[in-house]
């Protein structure tokens, strides 16, 4: 009896293990936004240049953006192209599945945690009203251009030429 | 110790697979109200994610009941002279009404002592149902004479953006509700939310909602169509049952709340954000019958700010009609003309709006609600001052000619709803749920 039900365990840890694969492929690292975030973003790409694009799940203009990134995220350097969810914690799984969904999982994705969202869009800058999509355009001494509204290819690829 | 946890995690994930797969099962034997109670408590996964949920010291127990502070999205409203009822009466207070979404319900609840204390919730759909709870999107409660509640909300329906208008109504002074209704007639999985709700002097209920019917057939015909519309539905019986669904207009934002409300002779009268040719997103107003046919051509511009954007702001406007018919307007814009949050005075007789002026400029000003009190308006917003949000008033003595400097008559740390203005004969009080202080009633000095 004990033999048999030790062979039916280790036969659902086997189906366990290969389910759980699955699923933690398809996870991504989501990190959380907090209003010291985009000072810890500026550091680490320090001498390079960047685009930081918020966006929300909430937002179908900034669905279409994201789907034109993935079409052109193989141009982006490393580290090139950050993507932060200006989301509420109860969105956490639409949020994961959509950039699974668009195969944005790999770049570098936050997500707005702060129980104030105010305070998350002033940390990232003063002056924006809160529209979006919004892109933040980073040059090498990240001096930075802000962009509202959804991104052009065109705008992109030459973004892309220039910095290279 | 990584694949340690790598397995451990792999049979904790599998496990709570087959859990959630039975119960998927055992859901829809259940005619969905498991699943939607289910889907209702997901908050997402990760510990480090700020939540909204309530910080108010009764509602972090885990069983705390259904209450205003713990609740997510309530509308409140004061009883009147015409509906008020024997409680009431006492000591000239006005009974309060509030209604909130907390675990798939909306609930009622009521006060006598100006929201210091409240009954026992009570249910308003007793069937668990995915409900949309946000600042824009959220239950209505509106009363109609001797004893009757009304209740809308809208239900969310699977798919992204997608929902259903609901309506329920108390004859009991919401000790019981009728069973939940449908009001749009088109069923398909498409957006029909945002909805607003209005009586006129006849008693009769407006339902007024942005409908995605019209964009999604004009999708399937590969035409282009921009925004939404806008549809409503009119009860004539009390809210027993309701005519049928009309067009208002063609062409509304498709996430933005509707305005709604009755001119001095109780006509209806909604704003909303419009779609005008070029995505220009400015504001429409209308007068609603109960039997007009959809407007033709552009509907009458109430503002003109030229603010062209492809994507809805989420931010609908706000509106109160004078005893002469002028209609006070607040609403957001980031146009060529206009940014920031802006005053209005729409005259129907002229079709034009006049004493436009700015409220705030600040981009971290937000939710603009007007409130007009005889000859007195008043406004209301909010603005992150760099460390937490101000609650904002401002004065009109002149009928909106001029105002008063700004005065923050609250403050809150955390997540906060839109604030709200309700009246009580004369007597004007800010609501304002917020995250750590819950439902709040501020008397506002006149």
């Amino acid at each position: 009896m004990a033999k048999a039900l030790t062979a039916v365990l280790s036969l659902l840890a086997v189906s366990a293990t290969s389910f759980a694969d699955a699923s933690i492929d398809a996870q991504l690292e989501l990190k959380p936004f907090q209003p010291e975030s985009l000072a810890q973003i500026e550091a680490a790409h320090k001498g390079q240049a960047f685009i930081a694009v918020i966006w929300s799940i909430d937002c179908p203009p900034c669905l279409k953006e994201l789907a034109l990134l993935q079409q052109l995220k193989d141009q982006f350097p490393p580290g090139g192209l950050v993507l932060i969810a200006a989301d509420s914690a109860e969105y956490t799984d639409s949020v994961q599945s959509f950039l699974n969904e668009v195969e944005l999982n790999e770049l570098d994705n936050w997500m707005f945690a702060d129980s104030a969202p105010e305070r998350l869009r002033y940390s990232i800058d003063p002056s924006w009203y809160g529209e979006l999509p919004r892109a933040y355009f980073y040059d090498k001494a990240h001096k930075r251009y802000a962009h509202s509204g959804s991104l052009k290819k065109e705008k992109l690829e030459q973004w892309l030429l220039a910095t290279q | 110790m990584k694949t340690f946890s790598n397995i451990r995690a792999a049979f904790l994930l599998s496990i709570s697979f087959l859990v959630s797969a039975a119960l998927l099962v055992s859901a829809a034997l259940l005619a969905g109200a498991t699943l939607a109670s289910n889907v209702q408590a997901n908050s997402g996964h990760s510990a480090h994610k700020a939540s909204n949920k309530s910080l108010v010291k009764e509602c972090l127990k885990p069983a705390a009941l259904p209450s205003v502070h713990c609740g997510k999205a309530p509308t409140a409203v004061f009883a009147t002279k015409e509906n008020k009822d024997n409680e009431g009466n006492k000591a000239n207070t006005a009974k309060l009404y509030v209604v909130f979404s907390q675990n798939g319900h909306v609930y009622l609840t009521t006060s006598i002592d100006n929201g210091k204390s409240f009954k026992p919730s009570i249910a308003v759909n007793r069937t668990p149902e995915l409900i949309y709870d946000n600042g824009e999107n959220r239950p209505k409660v509106v009363l109609g004479k001797s004893g009757l509640v009304y209740v809308s909300w809208t239900h969310k329906t699977p798919g992204r953006y997608s929902g259903d208008v609901r309506f329920s109504r108390s004859v009991d002074d919401g000790k019981t509700f009728d069973t939940p209704i449908t009001i749009n007639s088109d069923r398909a999985i498409i957006s029909h939310r945002f909805e607003s709700m209005s009586l006129d002097q006849q008693g009769r209920i407006f339902l007024i909602w942005v409908d995605k019917r019209d964009q999604a057939k004009a999708k399937n015909n590969q035409q282009d169509y921009a925004g939404v519309s806008l549809y409503y539905a009119v009860s004539d019986d009390f809210g027993k049952s309701f005519q049928d669904n009309r067009k208002l207009v063609d062409h509304s934002c498709e996430c933005c709340r509707i305005a709604v409300d009755q001119d001095s002779s109780g006509r209806v009268v909604a704003l909303w954000r419009h779609v005008y040719p070029g995505n220009i997103r400015d504001h429409a107003i209308a007068y609603v019958n109960p039997q007009s046919t959809p407007i033709q051509g552009l509907p009458l511009r109430a503002t003109d700010d030229d603010w062209k954007i492809e994507g809805c702001p989420h931010h609908g406007p706000d509106l109160s009609i004078d005893s002469q018919n002028r209609a006070h307007l607040a609403w957001f814009t980031k146009g060529e003309t206009n940014k920031g949050l802006m005053y209005g005075r729409f005259d129907f007789t002229e079709n034009k709006t006049q004493l436009i002026q700015s409220i705030d400029r600040a981009p971290s000003a937000s939710r603009p609600q007007v409130q007009v009190m005889g000859n007195h308006v008043y406004l209301m917003w909010k603005r992150f001052n760099g460390e937490q949000l101000d609650l904002l008033i401002s004065h009109s003595a002149d009928e909106g000619k001029t105002w008063s400097d700004s005065k923050t008559i609250a403050t809150t740390k955390n997540a906060s709803d839109h604030p709200d203005w309700i009246t009580n004969n004369n007597k004007l009080f800010a609501v304002w749920h917020t995250q750590s202080e819950g439902l709040r009633l501020i008397a506002v000095p006149q």
